[in-house]
This record gives C-alpha cells, sequence and structure tokens, in this order.
C-alpha cells in the first residue's frame, strides 16, 4: 500500500495518458461526435464576436475584388448565355434531362483554425438552416470544403488544406479523372493523381469536381494546374492544382444542400458486400 | 488547497483557455502560436504538488484538445510534460536563478512540450502534415519562450 501511494503519480500519469490515446482513437471512429458538436457549439459562442472584427477588416477588399469579378463574369455570362439557348435546344433535341440548380444556402466564417494541424472553419448555419453532415461548401472562387459536424446553429467545415480532405476530380479540358487532395507542403496546393500518363494535362487547366465520387456535385472549381509530375516507371501522373479559394481571408461561403445520390450508395454497398 | 484559491485558478485557468481559443490560436507569427496554456500550467504546477498539477495538466489539456478538435494531443502532451518536469518547475519557482538558465529550462520544457506533440501527431498520421513539424517545434516554442520569459521578468519575478 504504501509503495502504491509513492508511486501513485506514475500509475496517475499512466492512466490519464491511455486517456488521451483513447480520446485519439475514438476521435477516428466517430465515438466523439456529441462532445465534438458541443465545444464547436462553445467556440462558435465565444469567437462569434471577434469574427466580426475580420469580417468589417476584409469587407473592402471582398468588395474590391467582387467588383473585378463582376466585371470579368458578366463579359462569361454574356457568351454563357447565348451557348446556353444552344445547349437547351440541343438538349430537347437529344430529350436529355437538364440539371436543377439548387438553392444556396448562405453562411458566415466564425471561426477558423488554419495552423496546418487538423485545419477547420467554423461556420454560423447549422441544422436550423438545413445544413447536414457532408455537404459541399463553396466561395465564389471554388470549392472550399466539405461539411463535418452540425449543431443547431453551427457547422464545422473540412477545407480542402485537410489531410482527410479527397474529391473525385477532373482537368476540364482533357477530361482526365484522378483523385485531388491536399498537398500538405503548401496551403492552397492541391495534387490530383491517377491520371493516365498518356492524357496531355497543360499548365492554367481548370480541375475540377467529377461528380463520380457521389460526394460533391459535378463542376465545382478545385483550382488551376500548377505543375505536372511523371516518374519513370509509374503509368500515372501527379498534378499540382492551386486553389483560388484564399482560405485565410473567407469570411462568406455558401453550402450546396446536395445529398450523396442513396442508390449509388447501395450500389457501392452491394459491392463491397460481393468483394 | 483552499476553496478560494480553487475559484481564482478555476477564473483564471478558464480566461487563459478562452483568450488562447479567441485570440492566440488565430495570431500565427511565423506559423508559430504562443501556448498560453502551457505557460500557465508551468507556472502554477510550481506551487502544487506533482498529483494536483497532473490533474490541472490533464483538465487543461482536455479542455485545450475540444477548442482546437486535436482530442487526446494537448492532454498526453501537457500530462507528459508535467510528470517529467515537475520537479524542475518546483526547483525554478522556489530558487534563484540566472536568466540564461531560466531561460534554457523553459527552453527545454517547451521543446520537449511540442516534441511530444509532434510525435504523437505523427504517431497518429491523422494530422500528420510535413510542413508544419519545423514550425510547431521552433517557431511555437521560440514565441512561447519569449513570452513566457517577459512575464517572468515582469510579473512572475516578484
Amino acid at each position: 500500500m504504501r509503495r502504491l501511494i509513492e508511486v501513485k503519480d506514475t500509475i496517475l500519469t499512466a492512466l490519464l495518458l491511455v486517456a488521451a490515446l483513447f480520446l485519439m482513437a475514438e476521435r477516428t471512429s466517430g465515438g466523439l461526435n456529441n462532445v465534438r458538436t458541443v465545444s464547436v457549439a462553445f467556440l462558435s459562442i465565444i469567437e462569434e464576436p471577434l469574427s466580426q472584427v475580420s469580417t468589417y477588416r476584409q469587407a473592402l477588399e471582398t468588395n474590391r475584388y467582387l467588383q473585378r469579378q463582376n466585371v470579368l463574369l458578366q463579359d462569361e455570362l454574356n457568351r454563357l448565355r447565348s451557348a446556353e439557348s444552344e445547349l437547351q435546344s440541343l438538349r430537347s433535341m437529344l430529350a436529355l434531362k437538364t440539371a436543377g440548380q439548387p438553392d444556396l444556402i448562405p453562411a458566415k466564417v466564425i471561426a477558423k483554425q488554419l495552423t496546418g494541424l487538423n485545419n477547420f472553419i467554423t461556420l454560423d448555419a447549422g441544422e436550423r438552416q438545413g445544413v447536414k453532415p457532408g455537404m459541399p461548401v463553396i466561395s465564389s472562387d471554388g470549392l472550399v470544403g466539405t461539411i463535418i459536424l452540425t449543431g443547431s446553429g453551427v457547422s464545422q467545415v473540412m477545407p480542402y488544406a485537410n489531410t482527410l480532405f479527397r474529391a473525385s476530380a477532373r482537368i476540364q479540358d482533357s477530361r482526365a479523372y484522378g483523385v485531388a487532395g491536399w498537398s500538405r507542403d503548401q496551403q492552397r496546393v492541391l495534387h490530383l493523381d491517377y491520371i493516365p500518363k498518356t492524357i496531355p494535362v497543360n499548365i492554367g487547366d481548370i480541375a475540377e469536381t467529377s461528380g463520380y465520387g457521389n460526394r460533391y456535385p459535378s463542376g465545382l472549381i478545385l483550382g488551376e494546374v500548377i505543375q505536372t509530375d511523371s516518374k519513370p516507371g509509374e503509368d500515372t501522373q501527379r498534378v499540382l492544382i492551386r486553389s483560388k479559394v484564399e482560405l485565410h481571408t473567407l469570411s462568406e461561403l455558401f453550402i450546396i444542400p446536395f445529398q450523396p445520390d442513396s442508390s449509388v450508395q447501395t450500389l457501392q454497398n452491394l459491392q463491397e458486400d460481393l468483394f | 488547497m483552499n476553496l478560494p484559491g480553487i475559484i481564482k485558478l478555476v477564473l483564471s485557468g478558464s480566461l487563459v483557455l478562452i483568450l488562447q481559443a479567441a485570440v492566440l490560436n488565430k495570431l500565427t507569427l511565423a506559423g508559430g502560436i504562443i501556448d498560453l496554456v502551457l505557460l500557465f500550467l508551468i507556472l502554477q504546477s510550481g506551487k502544487y504538488s506533482r498529483t494536483q498539477s497532473l490533474i490541472m495538466a490533464a483538465i487543461l489539456g482536455f479542455l485545450a484538445d475540444a477548442t482546437t478538435d486535436l482530442w487526446g494531443l494537448h492532454l498526453f502532451s501537457k500530462v507528459s510534460t508535467i510528470y517529467l518536469f515537475h520537479p524542475l518547475i518546483s526547483r525554478i519557482q522556489n530558487n534563484r536563478f540566472l536568466f540564461w538558465q531560466i531561460a534554457l529550462y523553459l527552453f527545454l520544457i517547451l521543446f520537449t512540450h511540442n516534441a511530444i506533440f509532434i510525435t504523437i501527431s505523427l504517431f497518429t498520421e491523422l494530422y500528420a502534415s510535413e510542413f508544419v513539424v519545423a514550425t510547431k517545434l521552433f517557431s511555437d516554442t521560440l514565441f512561447t519562450l519569449g513570452v513566457g520569459l517577459i512575464y517572468y521578468f515582469t510579473a512572475g519575478n516578484r
């Protein structure tokens, strides 16, 4: 007993370290989701007043940027309008279904953790606004990330700059398909893997979501190709993409109320059961 | 530990946690963040027994994990650091040391804490990101050391 008292600090430390390891393991298996939701809600209460300061600071800069974008988009819109009417007539000839434009849920950033370790963003929209885990988050510059946790009035986003981020993607011009993930080395750079070497990819090409992963709708901009890297002896090449979304200055975002197609999910589950 | 002492400790601990979560985690300088929670823990643990300090480290570590969504990492690194360095921390606070000695000891404690933190994060492979290793290890250590020394030679050394 006396010896036990002497080593009580060691025993206490061992127990606490085991508890810490348990927390690390439970985080990945989703066992802490309820606690995480509570902590996100609490953190948002603390950080909301401070987020107003950064929002106003960024407002002027964002305004200038949006005005410039507006001019460019107006020009593009004019060209797209004529293309749209042509597309409509061609679609009606081919009797193809037209994809509907979903309503976007606007949200404001109330907290950010962009230190490189488990980056995340907290938004002021949650279950009350119809936000659900798995919904994609976009800004005017492209895909920002995906909702991973929701509270009643808040939600947490896993941005593209996270080691767990994956998206099925394609290059617009070459229609080369691959899987995009964060490059880790640079905040705004993503890598796109599994693109066959035989498909040429050019610097400046635009990468977007393909819609194949059943997690994001197709056509969400991921970024611009800045580098291609093919190693001898490998069939595929790695493409580096620079996202146009600057996470540090983000203040307003939109959530797409996209839900994965359950029939596709069922098929995937059936296939997994088979093999 | 008396009741007013506990209340004072809880209030100051809460204030430090809120300051860390709401302000300091956003203020990055060369990628580094000042770990005020760890400084608070080092400062307080010299006044209490090792067991009490370990419990304090566990509570603060758990709450720091909750505010950064890094479940287990702060808890593990802070408890390990206090277990390893509590005798040294008590010695520093109960004796008079030269400036360079305090700076060296504090650097050693902070560096070890960050080394444990990084090692565990790499081991779990969940938060691993090579480019943050050097940042976390050196920038965080140096910035926290700077703030710690400023505090020690102003308010803490009275």
